[in-house]
């Protein structure tokens, strides 16, 4: 049991990367790129995902899946032309497989009514031309030249018992494509098979190859089953192996079938499974059958072969349990390394030249081995803006908007942690710019833009952190509504006077929707909020700017791993902190620098014409009286307000930390965003850079800092 | 203060009895019997179920952190992991404990999260039927009532039973 949960749950992921990639290969035909294998590789994708749902018998998603493929199989055969009118319903043929597949995993609603529209969308494609489905896989049958009246949905519940049989020759990418001929026996005893005789000829040992399956089966069933039943169960080979089907009730049904009168029901399927709804007389006789089986195979040969497979890249699941213990422990050496080296330099000089250069090596060495385990942890983000077109697509059917999404750096990658809770922010953004920021199609022509509104949703590397950006070319924020709002919710006095960007900030606020009315969409007060919080418990920030007409752009900038950190160590008092070197700019000694004081007792320093605010650590941090040096001050950069100077007693110098987190055992500590043990096992805090400012800010003049 | 040297045999003993057979399980007489481990800050016993106590660990400076309450001493490292140490005295309105190698921290889970509580020395293990726990008589200032589930006569006089979740599980709400 718990084994096929395992599967279920394998599945479950693998339907995701699938999906991903036929998202990738329909945004590629979407832009003209007409390349065969892309089309070959949005097959396999959707094949496979027929496959395992098979496996596990979602029926609705079988069904799909199957239609979705007959029209893929289609085009990449050439039968059916590819346009951007196709490559269209693709898309919204694979948004329709995605929420089926979540429907299979979490019980979600599914709007039946758009799953049937497409579906049937679908099948008028593969009807329109029923004379060009003679399938390159052999001759076809002479009914599949017409929607063959099939007999199928006309037949009794239950037959007589009979005995029916089903040869399967798989094709070369039978495994490949993530079938498992055991499993396939196994399941199919379910449906009453006695037995299963192979056929077909082994290679010798040298010519095995372990993904091949060089032999067919002969598969017995003794059964009273519909002929639907086990055609249903064999619908999932169709494209993926040679079938014949030799069953007495097809061949001689009783006189009480009443076949003509039945519906043409599937007249998409491919030629073999035809076979089970073609009339009677249709039926080829065995010895034409097998001959046509025979060239299907030697044709499947082929077709694999100049096919190509996309080299998958090899790749190997493990459980994050395991790879955080290896982090772990990673962390740990590094400790103990540090430790380590700073033993050896308080012993002789002598010793510690003798072993200072294996500690060296040592050092430089951990530091590798550290990186290859967070390696093994980073993804790109590709997995989770993958599934943001969809998001955009549904949204703007169901706003009446027209809107792009523009994708820019999927590759970047981010440590997987980060990754798995990127998704709801990202969705939330998207919902926000395509409900508050994108215009109406015509508000937009009245206002010289293109009807189409563009999102971009970009990753990059920046240092040690990733910076995702989610921008829009909409009408930007509503400053008045936003100044209204917050002054109804008593964010704000009336009277103050807030420059814009603070305005537009206020948007990060709980329960503030300055959506007029509360849509479905986005609004209802769980809005931006949710997303900063995030964003922060990630270790990360968000910053909005917005330009009035013209757009708003989000930032948010993410620690590329959550487990370690360049830092530069700093000494204040008797407490060593750490500050994060991506956001150092350069330290500077106080003596010689110009220190002003304006007229609310804050101070600035003057650096190289420009006047940054001095925040004193000991001060924003309740250090007690130790000795007040201050001597150093560094230059930090905000992010969100430019650069300020930080004053500090001492700089220690740089060094490498391993992050641990303060909230699993206490809380969320403002100014400090986690904290990592030293060399000699004493805790030192990681500084926060800019909520350490906000702070400042908000003490205002008595808690600044003051040199007499 | 000899104490100390009471503190790593009972931590010790702590680790081998609970290991032993649940004495928990056990039904007595006067209800069912439940072990407490007993400190003391200054005078006052104070006791907390064995089952929450993870070890108990001499006192080594902490490292501060910003804007906490004066009772919160801040951190240290449990090896590898950081854990906050509260000042128990401190906690219940005394001053701050000067804490000195023969204080120690015990540390407690408290649900899911592990914190160290600095006192002045661990005494005893001591079991308690539920029948013997007194409530604590009401009173106005219902401040610290209830962080005491209940009072017990033990043979050294009474022990005051913690409830570690609203003395400083609490602390998390604010921000």
């Amino acid at each position: 049991m718990d084994d096929s949960e395992d599967y279920l749950a394998l599945f479950f992921t693998e339907c995701g990367e699938l999906l991903g990639d036929l998202q990738e290969q329909l945004d590629r035909l979407m832009d003209g790129d007409r390349d065969p294998e892309l089309v070959n590789a949005a097959f396999r994708a959707v094949h496979s995902v027929k496959g395992g749902a098979a496996a596990f018998g979602f029926d609705a998603l079988i069904g799909f899946a199957h239609v979705f493929e007959t029209v893929m199989d289609g085009l990449r055969s050439g039968r059916l032309a590819l346009n951007s009118e196709v490559v269209n319903l693709l898309m919204r043929a694979g948004d329709i497989m995605e929420v089926l597949i979540e429907q299979a995993r979490d019980g979600a609603q599914v709007d039946e009514g758009a799953v049937a529209r497409v579906r049937q969308e679908l099948e008028e494609m593969t009807g329109r031309s029923p004379a060009d489905e003679t399938d390159d896989d052999g001759p076809a049958p002479s009914a599949g030249a017409a929607p063959a009246p099939a007999p199928a949905a006309a037949e009794p519940e239950a037959l007589e018992p009979r005995e029916v049989v089903i040869s399967l020759r798989p094709h070369d990418d039978f495994v490949h494509a993530g079938h498992d001929p055991l499993r396939m026996i196994r399941a199919a005893r379910e449906l009453d098979l006695v037995a299963a005789e192979p056929f077909g000829d082994l290679p010798p040992l040298s010519d095995l190859t372990p993904e091949g399956c060089p032999i067919g089966w002969r598969l017995r069933f003794e059964t009273d089953r519909p002929v639907a039943e086990l055609r249903d169960f064999f619908m999932v080979y169709e494209h993926i192996a040679d079938l014949e089907v030799d069953d007495p009730w097809i061949a001689n049904p009783p006189a009480a079938a009443p076949a003509a009168a039945a519906p043409a029901e599937t007249p998409a399927s491919g030629p073999a499974l035809e076979a089970f709804d073609a009339p009677p007389a249709a039926a080829a006789p065995p010895a034409a059958a097998s001959g046509g089986g025979g060239g299907g195979a030697a044709a499947a040969g082929g077709e694999g072969k100049e096919g190509g497979r996309h080299g998958p890249s090899k790749t190997l699941r493990v459980e994050l349990t395991r790879i955080d213990r290896l982090v772990n422990l990673v962390g740990e050496i590094v400790i103990t390394q540090a430790v380590l080296a700073q033993k050896l330099s308080e012993t002789d000089a002598h010793t510690a030249l003798e072993v200072g250069h294996s500690v060296e090596a040592m050092s430089r060495q951990t530091r590798e081995l550290q990186e290859s385990v967070m390696a093994i942890r980073a993804q790109p983000v590709k997995s989770v803006f993958s599934r943001m077109p969809r998001v955009v697509r549904d949204l703007a059917e169901k706003l009446n908007k027209e809107a792009r999404l523009v994708l820019a750096g999927e590759h970047t990658e981010v440590d997987t942690t980060v990754i798995e809770e990127l998704a709801e922010p990202l969705t939330h953004m998207l919902r926000n710019s395509m409900d508050h920021g994108l215009e109406s199609p015509d508000e937009r022509e009245q206002l010289g833009k293109p009807r189409t509104g563009t999102i971009r949703l970009a990753a990059e590397h920046r240092g040690e952190r990733v910076i995702i950006i989610v921008e829009d070319d909409g009408r930007g924020v509503n400053r008045e509504r936003v100044m209204e709002k917050a002054v109804e919710n008593g964010l704000i006095g009336p009277e103050d006077n807030l420059p814009p960007e603070e305005i537009d900030q206020l948007i990060f606020h709980p329960g503030f929707s300055t959506a007029k009315e509360i849509s479905s969409v986005s609004g209802r007060g769980v809005g931006m909020d949710v997303v900063k919080k995030k964003i922060q418990a990630l270790g990360g920030r968000i910053h909005m700017r917005s330009d009035p007409g013209k757009g708003t752009r989000f930032q948010i900038t993410l620690p590329l791993t959550l487990a370690v950190l360049d830092g530069m160590t700093v000494c204040v008092g008797d407490e060593r902190f750490i500050l994060p070197l991506s956001s150092v700019v350069e330290a500077l000694r106080i003596e010689g620098e110009r220190v002003e004081i304006l007229p609310d007792r804050s101070q600035v320093l003057a650096r190289r014409g420009e006047y940054l605010r001095l925040i004193s650590l000991r001060d924003t941090l309740g250090i007690g009286d130790a000795a007040k040096r201050e001597e150093m001050a560094i230059v930090v950069d905000t992010e969100t307000r430019g650069l300020v100077a930080l004053l500090v007693d001492e700089l220690i110098g740089q060094r490498q930390v391993v992050l641990k987190s303060l909230e699993a055992n206490f809380q969320r500590v403002e100014g400090v965003s986690g904290a990592t043990i030293l060399g000699d096992g004493r805790v030192a805090l990681i500084l926060d850079v800019p909520s350490l400012v906000s702070m400042g800010g908000l003490a205002r003049a008595p808690m600044q800092e003051m040199i007499h | 203060m000899s104490d100390m040297m009471q503190t790593q045999p009972a931590a010790n003993g702590l680790a081998g009895q609970l290991g032993a057979p649940s004495p928990e399980e056990a039904p007595a007489a006067g209800g069912r019997l439940k072990q407490y481990v007993t400190f003391l800050v200054g005078d006052r016993a104070y006791g907390v179920d064995i089952v929450l106590v993870r070890e108990i660990k001499q006192w080594t400076p902490t490292t501060a952190l910003p804007n906490q309450p004066h009772y919160m001493r801040g951190v240290l490292n449990l090896r590898g992991t950081i854990v906050p140490v509260h000042d128990l005295r401190a906690r219940f309105g005394g001053p701050l404990t000067e804490a000195t190698e023969t204080h120690v921290v015990v540390i407690v889970w408290i649900g899911e999260q592990t914190v160290g509580v600095l006192v002045d020395a661990v005494s005893d293990i001591i079991s308690v039927a539920s029948d013997d726990i007194r409530p604590v008589p009401p009173s106005e200032a219902d401040l610290d009532q209830s962080a005491i589930n209940g009072l017990v006569n033990a043979e050294s006089g009474m022990v005051a039973l913690l409830d570690l979740k609203s003395l400083f599980g609490a602390v998390r709400g604010i921000a």
